[in-house]
């Protein structure tokens, strides 16, 4: 890689190329050619933004500092809602979806009815709209009125979170159990494991690690779906924005929304990112590309 | 070297971006774009209406289709405000179809086309979801009715007409409750209060119910309800027409606890118009008109006060 220039000319801003190793001839050209290639690329687009005619129309509505002020406080309050729903909610959905994971995974005609209730519930959990199982708890079960079965809409909320996103995740986790070729098992075995020794030290491990980014994924997910439990009346930034935005008129505090979910879910993806390339740079023992 | 170059690629798109910004608000904003985009392909070629009152002339008025007068309200069109037999199954409408004429809403718009000089056959009526009558932009409709309150920043975004109908806010409860029994203002804010977002009722529990518990804030009144008979709330509050509509049809329990008083300015309901409609003064002159005659509190009186009683107000 340290002699001829590449040809896809953009080895100037690559993100992952290693410290020390660069190109000696085409290095300073493709710099520039990206360089010049991006400020046409990002200039032609504001231009043709900032000179359609509705553009100060939607400065006004969406862009306007002095309703981002005013919202701005709310809605960092009302997040606070939406942080403790997810990490309630994930904390539950991890350990529950793994779970329902290798309870389908399990071998042999006794275990048929576990396996068969573990795909209908992910069937019908991913199927079904989650705003319908959140109406539905949320304003359904406590109509019950069973002693002992809460009423607090939050509370519901959370159920709801679990039940859809165990769903698919505990896919996600299949997929990274499916994964592992059968020959792992089977020399587990050998050593003089037992099946769930060989489930648990050998199997799961390598399947879990696998699957970081898509659980990632479900995780990110789970944070906007929060919002959705906003329907049932729990106090979340999305109705915070809305009623900020139905007493103005203006929807500036949408805005402020979408930059406070940017602003949880990046720097996690970013870090989730960093923890994949370390670990898959341990395993090849650093001769990582 | 890469490094040094990224950070000026990093710059120069930052001073891109400011540059960008900077002209943005330099860029003369071309005027009132919205009520350019109002008048249909085939509007008649009349001058601009101007201050004259011959604006208001029929054949002056550029509505949305030539010769016709496009009104909206929500689907669901409910009681008081939308009355009469209940409409075919293959209506558009659910509970009743505006185009009987039935129901203050419906009195009031046909009472306003009229006065602009539209027949009841030039009335067209459209589905306009609540949400949707307050994004900016061109409208599907040349004014809505859908007790819309009148407020100073919600005028900022579109036309509100003048008042046609004066609104009070009321709390919604059940009969089992404890909040039945309440009859003071300050006897609601120890109680869980919901509402919808977005409207006037959300803004009178925040500004002068206080309650000690947040109160939810729901999509719909619908949930609202849904949630008062989950024991999630012990309250719902809205307006007094919506109030009744809940008592007589959402609820099989439910009671009006009582109307509550206005503070500071008398809350009303304003038509919608698109903002710098060239329509909102010949509106607010018919509207003005049917105040003058009388036909306005008539129509008060048939659709609210003869059909749904009068409620205590809370102190």
């Amino acid at each position: 890689m340290t002699g001829p220039a590449d040809p896809g000319g953009v080895t100037g801003l690559r993100r992952f190329r290693p410290a020390g190793v660069r190109d000696r001839n085409g290095g300073h050209r493709s710099t520039l050619i990206a360089l010049g290639s991006t400020v046409v690329v990002f200039g032609l687009l504001l231009a043709v933004v900032l000179n359609s005619p509705g553009w100060p129309l939607i400065q006004k509505s969406f862009l306007n500092a002095t309703y981002l002020a005013d919202s701005w406080p709310r809605q960092l309050e009302a997040i606070g809602t939406n942080v403790q729903l997810f990490l309630m909610a994930e904390v539950i959905i991890l350990p529950a979806a793994l779970l329902i994971a290798v309870l389908r995974s399990l071998p042999g005609p006794a275990f048929f009815p576990v396996r068969l209730l573990a795909v209908l519930y992910t069937d019908f959990f991913r199927g079904v709209p989650g705003v319908l199982v959140i109406f539905v708890l949320g304003f359904g079960m406590p109509l019950l009125g069973l002693p002992g079965v809460p009423i607090d809409a939050f509370f519901w909320g959370v159920v709801s979170l679990v039940l859809i996103y165990s769903a698919y995740v505990s896919e996600v986790y299949r997929a990274g159990i499916e994964s592992v070729h059968p020959s792992q098992e089977a020399a587990a075995r050998s050593l003089g494991l037992s099946r769930a020794q060989a489930l648990r030290h050998v199997v799961l491990p390598q399947a879990v690690r696998r699957v970081i980014p898509p659980l990632l994924n479900d995780f990110i997910g789970l944070q906007k779906d929060t919002a959705l439990v906003s329907f049932i009346g729990v106090a979340e930034v999305f109705r915070q924005a809305q009623i900020d935005e139905f007493a103005s008129f203006n929807f500036t505090p949408y805005l402020a929304t979408a930059a406070l979910f940017l602003l949880l879910t990046v720097p996690l993806a970013r870090l989730t990112d960093w923890l994949t390339a370390r670990s898959r740079q341990r395993q090849l023992g650093g001769f990582a590309r | 070297m890469p490094r040094s170059q990224r950070t000026l690629a990093v710059a120069l798109m930052l001073v891109l971006a400011v540059a960008a910004c900077a002209g943005a608000t330099t860029t003369p904003s071309p005027s009132v774009p919205a009520s350019a985009a109002t008048s249909a392909p085939n509007a008649p070629t009349t001058p601009p209406a101007s201050a004259t009152p011959d604006a208001c002339a029929r054949a002056n008025l550029k509505t949305l289709t030539a010769g016709r007068l496009t009104i909206g309200t929500d689907n669901p069109a409910f009681g008081p405000w939308f009355a009469g037999p209940a409409p075919a199954k293959t209506s558009t409408w659910q509970y009743a179809d505006p185009n009987n004429g039935a129901g203050l809403e419906a009195a009031t718009a046909y009472a306003i086309a009229d006065k602009l000089g539209f027949a009841r056959a030039d009335v067209v009526w459209v589905v306009v979801p609540f949400n949707n009558v307050i994004q900016p932009g061109p409208k599907s409709f040349d004014l809505d009715l859908n007790e819309v309150s009148w407020s100073a920043k919600r005028a900022e975004q579109v036309d509100l007409s003048d008042g046609y109908f004066d609104d009070n806010q009321a709390v919604v409860g059940l009969k089992a409750n404890g909040i039945a029994k309440v009859t003071t203002v300050s006897g609601l804010a120890s109680l869980r209060l919901g509402t919808q977002v977005g409207t006037t009722s959300y803004a009178y529990i925040a500004d002068n119910i206080r309650p000690s518990t947040k109160p939810s804030v729901y999509g719909s009144m619908d949930a609202a309800i849904a949630a008062l008979k989950a024991k999630q709330i012990d309250g719902v509050v809205a307006d007094l027409g919506t109030a009744f509509f809940m008592r007589d049809v959402q609820l099989s329990d439910g009671v009006i606890v009582g109307r509550l008083p206005t503070v500071g300015e008398q809350e009303r309901f304003a038509a919608v118009l698109n903002l710098g409609s060239p329509l909102t003064p010949c509106v607010n002159q018919a509207i003005a008109a049917l105040k003058a005659d009388g036909a306005l509190e008539q129509i008060r009186q048939k659709w609210i006060v003869s059909t749904e009683g009068d409620v205590p107000e809370l102190k």
